[in-house]
């Protein structure tokens, strides 16, 4: 039963000393996320898929 | 059948000229020796009659088809110190202090084809002229003389030429690198790589008319590996590429490489950082910016060649480099691609825990699995608050993770971090919070990643403590320091 009950703490549980963090501290890198990198990520590995499909093609004999 | 060839100097290697017969090209052999190995090695085993395996798989397929007969035997060198000596007639091998693995500097198989004869060998890097840095290495064992030896290194072998060329060596390279390192995969013999480069036999003398590039990809597919296959963008600098090469070296991954207007591919293995920092930092760098040359193994010389990183290099540099492969494991969803433009965002959580000015970090970024990071923060103990183990031994992180460290160039200096943290290798490209842990020497967010969506609520913070004056360090565990013999 007291295994069952630890089973269904989360991992925060476990944890002791651990405090609440101020989601307007995380507003910054969140908006950065959003609005620059993710898409900038996504746009990144689209550019890089294009190329390795380019280059798939190169020989190699020497 | 064994003879014992002792050495002054490794002028002294011409003796093989003598000792091998003409079909294993003794006068190539004795020239690529003398010019890559180190006085260290003072004595060479010459183990005649041996059954290799790699050569095997082309004798039965392929030489044994020809009209020309070939032997289906090898000769083996096994490399010693000075304290190794030979008893011809009890064919007994002694030092004094009984350790024999520990004078051992590996091997280099002679395959009796006339051409291009060096097969099958993994040599220790310390004893390979102007190998230095850091260098992914496996423990490979070796029988002989009833002797049971390990030498850490990274398998090589010459292309044949007629029937693999370099781009089938570099794949074994890698490939027996896995075998020997990871329990998970099969060992491929050299035709079985001919094999795989395409869906049916090719047959004659097609592999030697090359590969493409798609062809090694098939291959380390067929291997079970995940290949990822990352190509620099044309005419226009692409730093990003490097970093991301240098990430997977650091990470473990040897790579294969390709320089496109050469038509050449070899495995890259390691690499050394400069001896300090090229300049103070006035702007954000990462650490392939610190790094000095990049090691390489290449079928057309011994293993471990080092060459410049950046710039011209003779025969080439890193800069030649302009795609590469690195066989990873499956659970790697978050590509490095996404690792370089996510890091220098963190800085962007600076008001919740102290970070360094982003104008004057080294961001350095590398694969790892999470059982690895509890390993290495537990081997730390003194480096860290008891509360932060704690948490990092709770953390339920996926199988592997990204670390990416930030430092000042006072810490890179003396081998230190600012802060380090943990993502999810397993993130999707689409998450805002792929983080596990974010630390630094007073601070640490832990994130539950338990559920989805959690945002803030699933955020924590810990204050840590004791941690002021410790050494905290880079994480430089990944792969195996040459030491220079």
């Amino acid at each position: 039963m007291d295994d069952e009950k630890k089973e269904e703490k989360g991992v925060f549980d476990l944890i002791e000393g651990l405090t609440a963090v101020d989601p307007k501290a995380l507003a910054a890198f969140q908006q950065a996320m959003i609005d620059e990198v993710i898409p900038e990520i996504v746009k990144v590995v689209e550019e890089r898929r294009m190329l390795a499909a380019e280059s798939r093609e190169w020989q190699l004999k020497c | 059948m064994y003879t014992w060839m002792p050495l002054k100097s490794t002028s002294d290697l011409d003796g093989l000229r003598t000792e091998v017969s003409a079909e294993y090209n003794p006068e190539s052999v004795v020239k690529k020796l003398k010019t890559g190995l180190s006085d260290a090695v003072k004595g060479v085993l010459i183990e005649r009659k041996y059954v290799d395996k790699d050569y095997r798989s082309t004798y039965y397929n392929f030489y044994a088809k020809k009209g020309q007969t070939y032997r289906n035997d090898c000769v083996r060198l096994h490399f010693f110190d000075e304290t190794v000596s030979f008893d011809p007639k009890a064919l007994r091998l002694t030092c004094k202090d009984r350790e024999l693995k520990d004078h051992y500097f590996g091997y280099m198989v002679l395959r009796p084809t006339g051409i291009a004869t060096i097969g099958r060998s993994v040599l220790s890097p310390d004893v390979r002229k102007d190998a230095s840095g850091f260098i992914i290495t496996a423990n490979h064992k070796v029988h002989i003389l009833g002797y049971k030896l390990w030498i850490s290194g990274f398998p090589s072998m010459d292309q044949h030429r007629d029937i693999s060329v370099c781009a089938h060596a570099a794949c074994w390279s890698i490939l027996r690198h896995y075998s020997e390192n990871f329990t998970i995969y099969r060992e491929f013999l050299t035709h079985d790589i001919t094999l795989m480069t395409h869906e049916f036999n090719p047959g004659g003398l097609v592999p030697s008319k090359g590969l493409q590039v798609s062809h090694a990809e098939r291959v380390f597919q067929e291997a079970g590996t995940f290949p990822v296959h990352v190509a620099r963008a044309k005419g226009q600098p692409d730093p990003s590429f490097y970093r991301q090469l240098h990430a997977y070296v650091e990470s473990g991954f040897p790579l294969f490489a390709a320089m496109h207007t050469r038509g050449h591919a070899m495995a890259v293995v390691g690499y050394e950082w400069r001896a300090a920092l090229s300049d103070p930092v006035t702007a954000m760098r990462y650490a392939w910016d610190e790094v000095k040359s990049v090691v390489v193994v290449d079928d057309n010389y011994l293993p471990y060649m080092t060459i410049p990183a950046q710039g011209p290099g003779t025969p080439y540099s890193g800069s030649d480099i302009d795609a590469f492969i690195v066989a990873l494991p499956e659970k790697v969803f978050y590509p490095a691609d996404a690792v370089d433009r996510l890091a220098p965002t963190i800085f962007k959580l600076g008001m919740l825990l102290h970070l360094p000015a982003q104008n004057e970090a080294i961001i350095r970024y590398f694969i790892t699995t999470g059982s690895a990071l509890r390993n290495f923060m537990r081997n730390r103990e003194s480096e860290f608050d008891p509360k932060l183990i704690e948490a990092v031994m709770a953390l339920p992180f996926s199988q592997f993770i990204w670390v990416v460290e930030l430092a000042t160039g006072s810490d890179w200096a003396k081998g230190q971090i600012s802060a380090r943290a943990v993502l999810d290798a397993t993130a999707s490209l689409r998450e805002d919070m792929p983080f596990w842990l974010l630390h630094n020497r007073s601070k640490a967010l832990l994130f539950d990643r338990g559920s989805v969506g959690a945002g803030a609520k699933g955020i924590r913070e810990l204050t840590l403590t004791g941690m002021e004056k410790t050494s905290f360090s880079r994480w430089d565990r990944n792969l195996r320091p040459t030491q220079k013999k």
